[in-house]
């Protein structure tokens, strides 16, 4: 409750907080509600649209990728040295140190960054598309 | 009013919970309507820039200080929305405010259940009256009168949704009971009561 300085600013309280509130039409509640609802659904489309795009262009830049990368990758040295881990384990772990060193200098990063970028965003673009499209499906009840 | 129900509220819609955000806007619509109808008159008009300062307020829902105090953060919210409503319209805040006993469908009574000594004094006709001389203040003094009186809003939180200085608002208030006082003055009748 306010305070009061005085007599009068009281009666003023007394008068004012018993004032008849103007109620705007019935419905005035249940269209923000609808009007807020739209622009959510808005957004959404626009997010999955967004996301949709680059999970396309992210795959179809993946296949390029791959396709010039690809064989640089399988052909390395490097996948050489993986496949002593498997065939050879003994020697591998006799001569770590020198092992893990080849397996290092052999790795072909450069090609390696760029597919595991290009395969990094189309995931990602895909897991947002999908969760923005699963809110966007998500209907809240509104009475009209 | 319990405030400390809005941020819990907005507190839920933020975590997922949809009908937090139907609760707070039917709580707030007739409040935040009356509040706008101060400076763009009732009708269609307040309705429109009701909703528009939801939709703003329910945009910038995210970026809400949960330790603040939510109802004032929307007023100010509706207050700028009117504002630009104006501006649009290229009208000017309306000094006067009228009130039309005709443009009121229902009564949305406001009941203290524990009634103060001098209420039980004063008529409800000198409280009528009153209420009709406030709303015919100024606009800038008879809606600090209503948010401090009706809404029972803090000054520091008039302050805050009005976008001036406490010691604005203050002095506002001041003047607006310096104003009213003198209308009551002239009003012969409701000087005797």
């Amino acid at each position: 409750m306010p305070k009061f300085s005085n007599l009068f600013e009281e009666t003023v309280y007394l008068a004012v907080k018993d004032s008849r509130l103007v109620t705007p039409s019935a419905t005035l509640a249940d269209r923000v509600l609808f009007a807020i609802e739209r622009k959510k659904r808005f957004y959404a489309s626009v997010k999955l649209a967004i996301y949709s795009l680059v999970t396309i262009t992210s795959s179809i830049g993946l296949a390029v990728v791959w396709r010039i990368e690809g064989s640089a990758i399988i052909n390395s040295e490097a996948i050489q040295l993986l496949s002593l881990l498997f065939s050879d384990f003994s020697i591998v772990a006799s001569y770590w140190q020198d092992y893990a060193f080849s397996l290092l200098e052999s790795l072909p990063v450069v090609s390696i960054i760029v597919v595991a970028s290009f395969a990094w965003a189309a995931c990602a673009s895909l897991w947002m598309a999908a969760r923005t499209y699963k809110t966007f499906n998500h209907r809240a009840v509104v009475r009209v | 009013m319990n405030t400390d129900l809005d941020e819990k509220l907005v507190a839920l819609y933020l975590a997922g919970d949809e009908t937090a955000l139907q609760s707070l806007v039917r709580k707030h619509t007739t409040g935040v309507y009356n509040f706008v109808a101060q400076l763009v008159g009732y009708g269609q008009n307040a309705e429109d820039v009701s909703q528009e300062a939801f939709i703003k307020a329910w945009k910038s829902l995210k970026k809400f200080d949960l330790d603040k105090k939510f109802k004032p953060w929307l007023y100010r919210i509706a207050r700028n929305s009117a504002i630009d409503f104006l501006r649009q319209r290229k009208a000017t805040v309306p000094l006067v405010n009228t009130y039309d006993d005709e443009e009121v469908n229902e009564a949305d009574y406001v009941v203290d259940p524990e009634p103060l000594p001098l209420e039980q004094a004063i008529s409800s006709e000198t409280k009528e009256a009153i209420q009709k001389l406030v709303n015919s203040l100024p606009s800038i003094y008879s809606t600090v009168l209503k948010l401090y009186y009706l809404e029972e809003f803090s000054l520091p939180e008039i302050a805050e949704i009005l976008n001036e200085s406490i010691d604005t608002v203050k002095s506002k208030h001041r003047r607006a009971l310096i104003k009213l006082r003198e209308l009551v003055s002239e009003d012969r009748n409701l000087a005797k009561n």
